[in-house]
């Protein structure tokens, strides 16, 4: 840190140099023992500049710890040391509000934020606490950590353990912040702080637990690489099971001889059995080993141990009494072998995982309609001529020509020529658009009828386009608060299921039926084979998929799991009046004129003395009278006072426009009109009087017209139990006729913009879950404050940034749809995990033996791997079913 | 008799080592 002489609290001579401190404590500390500081070993404030500089404030680290601590290194015992770069601190007064919070947390032994240098030191002990809860605690008192965010793709995960036991080891790192795994796109998201750590090393962990990186080489779209490599995934997967599956059907046969009597006698030998089914265990199953062993050795367990511990156990026995059948006599046990067992769990729990890679595939189906929608060449015009190049190389500012048919490359603004566009690929609207020179065109749409040139306004990873999809595939990887449930769960369940198996298997040996060893090891097989979390770790994440990317293609953008979740909770709906339920630009509605005037003469006079106002009302009467075609002339002396109305002098004679105190200071009497204005402003109407040559001549009214299907969508909310409530800076009288022309009970009137954060903040203290509805831009601040903020009509960055939903096309009714689609993600969601747990919950004890006193009832070990394949594949179709949500509901 | 108190008393010690490797020994992730 640097401080300059005037600012130094204090100064120290050392070494012929003056130094200069931020306090006295530093420059005791500093006299205390120069060297140290002047030393290159040590860092952590910057070492003391001669001069033009002193010690930082220093972190307070030597009182705590024995030793002078170097950045991240343990100090003598355990405590270790992190500087987090913090945002958003405005005053030293947040400094010490941060300071006081991560002290407090268990496990610091001393914080100290530098407001300065944006940064907070914490001494902390590793084993209590982790640096995630100080850049948690950090975030919940309002204030960020600067970190940096990677999406890393995993080979190999197939289970909620995998997630599970990725994300530990991530959190483990020193300066990882945030880690999470989705099982469903099989990427790992990591929020880390760059000077702590390095994406090589979160890669390094990564592949330490046993899965494998993915690297993404720069030139390759990463949504073209995660296909190319699912679809070899997919190929490999369906190779293993189709030999898989030919042998354990063989296997099968020869182990049933008295069932079938036509196979050759041979198949039944056990030695044949044992040479057929070594293949399906540790080849066919070798993924299944590799990955336990993986687990084991990193002191985790996932459905790849269960199936290998339950595999092994029939196949190793089997080959026991294949090979020493003697030593089974010997102990009064028929030797019996189970290789079917074995050979047909691997084949089966391999056709699980084949249907659910071609679901997982599925699900992601949205991005790359949208990814699809880009075309790879652009047709510009260069020096006069037309060339095709690739997309990559097209610029802003460059001519863009598009012929029928063809789709428009980048965002920009049409030039010349005439055509109508279909967008509904981006904004869901299904009627074309016209263009015409002067209309913004979005890549990606289609061009239908005409052919024309556009500027090149956005390009690369800046077009609509690109932010939709970004956006998507964010909303896609993050993960729902519900499934932090289901992840701790996954992390216990493995071992619980281990012992329930191996204390199924003593129980059955000791006190079960003869023959006792038979039971006892068919009945532990099965009890692993059927607890398999990995319904568990898809439920959530492939809902949250697919959701997200239905809604993305009918215009919806929905940011994530978090705001699924929070959406479905909401029950009233605020919408900010002007610009949101009405199109904001005020229209003329009536005119009134007195019998002395005709209607022409008040319109087109109001018009010409309006013509220089800047006033929304003017504009509303001048487009009135353009649009009569009446002719406009130019005003005189033109006048507008502010709040009042306007003074001109039009075609020689005196014009008078404002409300009626206006006229009535200038000696004009509107007592006439008084019955008509009060019945227009009823109706919410701002009513315009007029005078002409110091005469009442008449009333314009203005009014903000509904926008096509404000009516329709309130009702639509009101369908789904929602409470919708106006916020408007409207008088309450012209706010509530307009709340009764759209069915709107509650209105909040005479509300400044400035006040809206504040209305909104009421109605949460009062208990309500607000979703607020406004453009995004202008109520940014109230649609953040709302639990869920919604902003219509947009695709640009700063709504996207504030709000939970963005929806794309300016259509009201897609907020009702927008919330029914969450409610139905969140059901679907509710529904996986409920039979994710039901079917293991349910399935346990069944394998275990639990009804066999009671009705003989057992669980064959084939028939709880043909379930658990199963079971993957139900919660996954369950969420699919989500693609076939109908938006006009 | 004797292979039943064996089962059992290996059975229990599984049970014990799995709980302790995969659970109790492993550091708490926080």
């Amino acid at each position: 840190m640097e401080v300059s002489e005037e600012e130094a609290a204090g100064t120290s001579e050392y070494g012929g140099k003056t130094y200069f401190f931020c306090s006295e404590y530093c420059k005791q500390e500093f006299d205390k023992d120069p060297e140290k500081y002047l030393s290159p070993a040590w860092k952590p404030g910057g070492m003391p500049v001669p001069a033009a500089g002193a010690p930082e404030e220093k972190p307070e680290v030597a009182e705590g710890a024995k030793a002078p601590l170097e950045p991240g290194r343990p100090s003598g015992g355990k405590a270790q040391r992190i500087d987090l770069p913090v945002r958003g601190m405005s005053c030293a007064g947040c400094a010490a509000n941060i300071q006081k919070n991560l002290g407090a947390l268990e496990g610091v032994d001393k914080a100290n934020v530098n407001f300065a240098t944006s940064m907070a030191t914490v001494i902390f002990d590793p084993d209590v606490v982790k640096p995630v809860e100080f850049a948690s605690r950090i975030r919940e008192i309002g204030y960020d950590v600067g970190t940096v965010t990677a999406e890393i793709p995993i080979e190999g995960i197939v289970c909620a353990s995998c997630v599970r036991k990725i994300e530990t080891a991530l959190l483990e790192l020193r300066g990882v912040v945030k880690a999470s795994v989705n099982l469903a796109t099989g990427r790992a998201r990591v929020e880390y702080l760059p000077a702590e750590t390095h994406i090589s090393e979160l890669k390094r962990t990564i592949e330490s637990t046993g899965y494998k990186v993915l690297e993404v080489p720069a030139d390759v779209e990463t949504e073209d690489l995660e296909r190319t490599m699912r679809q070899k995934e997919y190929r490999r997967l369906k190779l293993r099971f189709i030999s898989g599956i030919i042998l354990a059907v063989v296997i099968f046969l020869g182990s049933m001889p008295h069932w079938f009597r036509w196979v050759p006698h041979f198949l039944s030998n056990f030695y044949v059995l044992w040479a057929l089914a070594t293949p399906v265990q540790f080849l066919i199953g070798w993924p299944f080993l590799r990955g336990a062993w993986k687990s084991f050795r990193h002191r985790s367990a996932d459905m790849n141990t269960l199936v290998a511990v339950g595999t092994l156990s029939a196949y190793l026995y089997s080959a026991a009494a294949t090979f020493f059948p003697g030593f089974f006599r010997q102990a009064g046990v028929a030797p019996a072998v189970y290789f079917d067992t074995s050979a047909f769990i691997i084949a089966l729990i391999l056709f699980g995982r084949l249907l659910e890679a071609r679901a997982k595939g599925q699900t992601s189906e949205a991005i790359r309609k949208l990814a699809g929608l880009q075309p790879r060449m652009a047709r510009l015009v260069r020096g006069g001529e037309e060339i095709d190049i690739p997309i990559g190389e097209v610029q802003v500012g460059d001519l863009v020509v598009v012929r029928p048919g063809e789709r428009v490359p980048v965002d920009g603004s049409v030039e010349d020529g005439r055509s109508t566009v279909d967008e509904s690929m981006i904004t869901g609207e299904s009627m074309p658009v016209t263009k015409t020179p002067g209309s913004e065109v979005v890549g990606g749409t289609l061009n239908r009828s005409g052919s024309f040139r556009f500027r090149a306004t956005k390009v690369g990873k800046d077009t609509v386009l690109a932010r939709i999809i970004r956006l998507v595939q964010e909303a896609q990887g993050s993960k729902a608060p519900i499934q932090r449930l289901a992840d701790v769960i996954a992390g216990y369940f493995v071992p619980v299921v281990i012992s329930i198996a191996v204390a199924t298997f003593v129980v059955w040996f000791d006190f079960g039926p003869a023959p006792a060893l038979t039971f006892a090891l068919l009945n532990f097989v099965a009890v692993l084979i059927i607890a398999c979390p990995c319904a568990l770790g898809l439920a959530t994440p492939t809902a949250v998929m697919v959701g997200t990317g239905k809604g993305a293609e009918n215009g919806i953008l929905i940011k994530g799991g978090e705001s699924l979740e929070t959406v479905h909770r909401v029950d009233t709906v605020v919408f900010d009046k002007t610009g949101t339920l009405t199109k904001g630009e005020p229209e003329v509605t009536d005119l009134v004129a007195l019998p002395s005037f005709t209607e022409e003469e008040l319109l087109r006079l109001a018009a010409a003395a309006e013509r220089r106002s800047e006033h929304p009302l003017g504009e509303a009467v001048l487009e009135k009278a353009r649009g009569r075609g009446y002719a406009i002339g130019e005003p005189l002396e033109f006048q507008a006072i502010e709040g009042h109305g306007v003074e001109a002098t039009v075609e020689k004679r005196k014009i008078l426009l404002g409300n009626s105190k206006f006229l009535a200071d200038r000696g004009v009497e509107t007592g006439g009109l008084g019955e008509k204005a009060e019945e227009l402003s009823a109706e919410g109407k701002t009513v315009i009087f007029a005078a002409i040559d110091g005469k009442p001549a008449g009333l314009v009214a203005v009014a903000d017209t509904l926008k096509d299907h404000s009516i329709e969508a309130v009702a639509g909310l009101r369908k789904l139990g929602l409470e919708v409530v106006m916020l408007t800076g409207d008088h309450r009288k012209t706010a509530e006729a307009i709340a009764a022309q759209l069915g709107i009970d509650r209105v909040i009137p005479e509300v400044l913009p400035e006040n809206k954060v504040r209305e909104i903040k009421n109605l949460q203290a009062a208990g309500r879950r607000v979703a607020m509805v406004g453009d995004g831009i202008n109520d940014a601040p109230a649609l953040a404050q709302a639990d869920v903020g919604i902003a219509i009509g947009t695709g640009t960055d700063i709504a996207m940034e504030a709000s939970d939903i963005t929806l794309i096309r300016d259509d009201l009714r897609a907020v009702a749809s927008a919330i029914a689609l969450s409610k139905r993600t969140l059901k679907v969601i509710k529904q996986n995990l409920f039979w994710a747990f039901f079917y293991n919950v349910v399935g346990i004890p069944v394998a275990a033996g639990v009804l066999y006193p009671f009705f003989g009832l057992l669980l064959n070990p084939i028939l709880a791997s043909a379930a658990m394949a199963f079971s993957s594949v139900s919660v996954v179709s369950n969420s699919l079913r989500l693609r076939r949500f109908n938006f006009r509901t | 008799m004797l292979a039943k108190i064996v089962v059992t008393a290996v059975g229990l010690g599984l049970i014990v080592f799995v709980n302790w490797y995969f659970l109790l020994s492993r550091r708490k992730p926080r």
